[in-house]
């Protein structure tokens, strides 16, 4: 017997003519930390709140522990509060008439547990989440980043089979938000809750979850683990929206380079070589773009490297500094180039220098699907 | 709670507002005209206060409307449903969740909306008779007669019931804002 929490299958959401959640399928595991990631307005807290109950999907079917509570062949939609899910909604909605004790107390007095119990459970639940003092203050009382932590608090009292949570962090300024980052990790791995998570932060999904689900427009486009989303990209949307700074792109035609057996990109004034090895699947010709992230990007350390393939001459635009790593806008031809670089170098502004481009670090793009080639066909 | 934002509410939200652009004293005259006859089932309404009382609802439904509305059903639908994902039943949501909260609007709909008339004179002017006066035609009638301090006390006494209401919404509001 597996131990899947929460699967759907082709779930579609229609509002009107706008298809917010278009035929999106996964499953997740006990202790998943899911993280649904994409841009405003892709779907996330339709298809959030369709796992919760709140939303009736128009088509598809949702498991809860291979319970099926939605479906719509079968007609079963089991409501919200028959689904042991708790949710933190990006606006907390904490009660404004309720004390935080209250707050904290409703699911339980719900679930008639006797007043003792209940007092126990929300002094834990107040003590885990630091709010010991705060229990007879009044939602509007209190700061945003306490309000967040009442939330995950009423949440947590519950225990429910699995923890949603929209955009917790969004509300709360950059310092907090690192913190929490760190808490609400901290509270995964101490309850080890399966939970899907949903955020527009790609550094957020990057550095919190187990496993990314990446939307655009209603639809997933790449389920993995984080490494994988960020390595091994299923789409330029993919490796576009995740890293930064952006991706580097660099289009041109797909070029075979007889002799070493490997494809090249040709491009307006350039030849890129890539690590992708001749092969029946990729045609001579074909439209492509050359993905390169900015830390794989070497720049006047090219002394070492085979030959001297891939050394482009560029001039330093911009120099960006950030403490222990700094970004690097160089021109390159008609293109802007970002880099990363993390050695403790002073470049300036309009000095001339070399990069290099390994290979085996340019990702291939078929600029008519938008789909990456398959990294299996690469020689590393 | 469902139902907000279509279009039928969407028009019954705007129509209410038509009272509210007519002048009150036409307004006033409308009424008068309507009223007079008996039309149908209708009675004969001139002289009684059921038609001061109507009149002054109809000019309000804006603000009633709005208030009631508002705070009924946009009181956050996530907080209902942070009470649903609770696990609370249909009953447990209204007693607990939705009758609080929305009280506070319903109060302070009402006062506003109970100042308001108090103050009104040219929508009800032409309505009211010696036996369904109210204390702004008095003001109006003393005036008219001469007794300008008898117009004056019972202006003070129209200032005096009006801030009481505002003071006794700030009370019962307080604390609970949304
Ligand atoms: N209740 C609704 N009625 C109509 N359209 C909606 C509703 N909820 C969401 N949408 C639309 O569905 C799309 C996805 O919304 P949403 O799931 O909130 O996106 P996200 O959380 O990723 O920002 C958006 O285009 C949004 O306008
Ligand atoms: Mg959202």
């Amino acid at each position: 017997m597996s131990n899947t929490v929460v699967e759907v299958k082709n779930l579609t959401k229609v509002f009107g003519d706008v298809t917010a959640v278009n035929d999106v399928s996964f499953s997740i595991e006990e202790k998943d930390f899911l993280i649904l990631l994409g841009p405003s307005g892709c779907g996330k807290t339709t298809i959030l709140r369709m796992i919760a109950g709140l939303e009736e999907p128009t088509s598809g079917e949702i498991f809860l522990r291979e319970k099926l509570v939605y479906s719509s062949e079968k007609k079963i939609f089991v409501p919200a509060r028959e689904r042991s899910v708790g949710l933190v909604f990006q606006s907390y909605a904490l009660w404004p008439h309720m004390t935080v004790f209250e707050n904290i107390a409703f699911g339980l007095r719900v679930q008639h547990l006797n007043s003792a119990a209940i007092k126990a459970k929300v002094k834990e639940g107040l003590s885990f989440m630091q709010l010991e003092e705060m229990a007879n203050r009044y939602p509007q009382e209190m700061s945003g980043g306490q309000q967040q932590r009442v939330a995950l608090a009423r949440m947590l009292v519950s225990e429910p089979e699995v923890f949603l949570m929209d955009e917790p962090l969004s509300n709360l300024d950059a310092k907090l938000r690192l913190e929490m980052r760190a808490e609400i990790k901290n509270i995964h791995f101490q309850t080890g809750a399966t939970t899907v998570y949903v955020t527009h932060d790609q550094v957020e999904a990057l550095t919190m979850a187990n496993k990314i689900a990446v939307l655009n427009h209603g639809r997933m486009e790449q389920f993995d683990k984080p490494k994988a989303i960020y390595k091994h990209p299923a789409t330029l949307f993919v490796a576009d929206f995740i890293g930064s700074p952006t991706i580097n792109k660099l289009k041109g035609v797909l070029q075979f380079e007889e002799g070493a057996g490997i494809c090249s990109v040709r491009g307006d004034s350039f030849k890129l070589v890539t690590g992708y090895k001749i092969n029946t699947r990729v045609q001579e010709g074909q439209e492509v773009v050359a993905a390169v992230r900015p830390e794989s990007v070497l720049v006047d350390s090219v002394k070492g490297h085979e030959g001297s393939i891939n050394i482009f001459s560029a001039e330093i635009s911009t120099v960006l500094p950030a403490g222990p790593e700094t970004i690097l806008q160089v021109k390159f031809k008609n293109y802007i180039l970002n880099l990363l670089i993390t050695q403790d170098v002073d470049y300036l502004a309009g000095e001339k220098v070399d990069i290099y481009i390994p290979p085996k670090e340019v990702l291939l793009v078929n600029s008519s699907t938008g789909r990456l080639i398959p990294p299996s066909m690469n020689t590393q | 709670m469902k139902g907000r934002g279509t279009k039928l509410a969407k028009l019954v939200e705007q129509t209410s507002f038509l009272p509210y652009l007519i002048p009150g004293i036409a307004f006033g005259a409308l009424y008068l005209s309507l009223f007079t006859h008996r039309i149908g089932p209708i009675p004969a309404l001139y002289g009684t206060f059921l038609l001061v009382a109507l009149v002054c609802i109809a000019k309000n439904l804006p603000f009633t409307g709005r208030a009631g509305i508002t705070s009924m059903l946009q009181i956050g639908s996530e907080l209902e449903e942070a009470s649903e994902i609770a696990g609370a039943k249909w009953s447990r949501r209204f007693m607990k969740i939705i009758l609080p909260l929305s009280i506070n609007g319903a109060i302070s709909g009402f006062i506003l909306v109970f100042i308001t008339v108090m103050r009104e004179l040219s929508l009800i002017l032409l309505l009211v008779t010696p036996e369904t006066r109210t204390l702004t035609t008095m003001t109006f009638r003393y005036q008219e007669q001469g007794y300008s301090q008898f117009s004056s006390a019972i202006s003070v006494l129209i200032i005096a019931i009006v801030v009481a209401a505002e003071l006794a919404t700030r009370r019962l509001t307080k604390n609970k804002a949304i």
